[in-house]
């Protein structure tokens, strides 16, 4: 029990912070002065 | 199951391919992770299902994290959450009936024996994504000739109670039609093992009849939640391996980011209707194995 549950938060751990770690990335490549853009309809770099 | 290094290198080339056209089309990509997975890679259906659901997580991360998302724009999802949640454990715990099942059992089609877990779930995606594929260049065609976009508004239809949505102008929803949606969403989700997206967005604009601005940055929040429920309920049904979902997470964010580059050079309305024909490919594909797996001894 203990170890599933463990196992399910490391499934839900690591596309969260690899989700994290790239936007981060995608952010300093494009060099925003406002990472988190309102007006984009699309974010263009990365989708589902 | 456990996968050597030369696979990984295939699932994550795979990866990479349908993270390019999910990143040229802005939308769409996740639902191809399963079929290309089973039918190409040889992965194991419910193995093929959990790593789908569970690297959605992933983009859908990195989307909402790139928005800005106002308190107001939560109280949609939320409203549907149930619905999803319902949905999404009944799609899970299905899945992991047929697959007990055929452990079992043999599932008979024209006196064939085929595997019914691999059946079902191929059977459900050739019928989805021919019907939305099939809606989608219907739809791209009537926007060259100029003629308006079809809605069948179930926004009308009154069901109480009912729920407002000062975020969407002056909308006004019943609540037991939103959870619905949101049931059949979450099923399909938990189910197929993708994002949900290529349901919730034109659900959200052609049947409820949200304005599609306002429609792509709720599907974000649902999509997420989603992925977050689907996670859940696969990891803990054991349908998740991890190296695998590393794979395809890398090789999903190259892919990503050089299909976005290509798509920018092509129209808006190009997009929709090569989106609508690929989802059709798609369904040709899958149908063409079905038809293998049900003819061959």
């Amino acid at each position: 029990m203990f170890f599933r549950l463990l196992f399910v938060v490391a499934c839900l751990l690591l596309p969260i912070l690899w989700g994290g770690l790239v936007n981060r990335v995608y952010n300093a490549w494009s060099h925003r002065a406002d990472p988190k853009s309102e007006d984009d309809a699309f974010f263009p770099d990365y989708q589902i | 199951m456990s996968l050597t290094l030369l696979q990984l290198t295939w699932v994550a080339a795979a990866g990479a391919g349908v993270g390019f056209l999910s990143g040229m089309f802005g939308l769409g990509g996740g639902f191809l992770i399963v079929p290309v997975l089973h039918i190409a890679l040889g992965v194991r259906m419910e193995l093929a299902v959990g790593a789908g659901a569970c690297q959605v997580l992933g983009p859908a991360t990195t989307s909402l994290l790139a928005r800005k998302v106002e308190r107001s724009r939560l109280r949609f999802p939320l409203t549907i959450l149930g619905g999803m949640l319902i949905g999404v454990f009944s799609g899970v715990w299905c899945l992991g009936w047929i697959r007990d099942f055929g452990r079992k059992n043999e599932l008979r089609i024209f006196g064939k024996t085929v595997p019914p877990i691999d059946f079902t779930v191929l059977g459900v995606y050739f019928l989805l994504l021919l019907s939305v594929g099939l809606f989608a260049v219907w739809e791209s065609h009537n926007a060259v000739q100029g003629k308006p976009s079809h809605r069948f508004s179930l926004a009308s239809w009154r069901i109480p109670p009912y729920a407002s949505f000062p975020e969407f102008g002056e909308t006004r929803a019943s609540i037991p039609l939103l959870t619905w949606f949101g049931l059949v969403v979450g099923f399909l989700s938990g189910f197929l093992g993708m994002s949900g997206g290529l349901i919730v967005l034109p659900g959200l604009i052609y049947l409820l009849g949200i304005p599609t601005q306002d429609a792509v940055k709720s599907s974000l929040i649902i999509v997420w939640i989603i992925a977050v429920q689907n996670t859940v309920a696969h990891a803990w049904q054991n349908h998740i391996d991890l190296w695998l979902v590393m794979a395809l997470l890398i090789g999903g964010t190259i892919g990503a980011r050089l299909g976005s580059e290509f798509g920018l050079k092509l129209a808006a309305r190009q997009l929709r209707r090569r989106f609508g024909w690929l989802l059709i490919v798609t369904a040709v594909l899958i149908g063409a194995r079905l038809a293998v797996m049900i003819v061959e001894e």
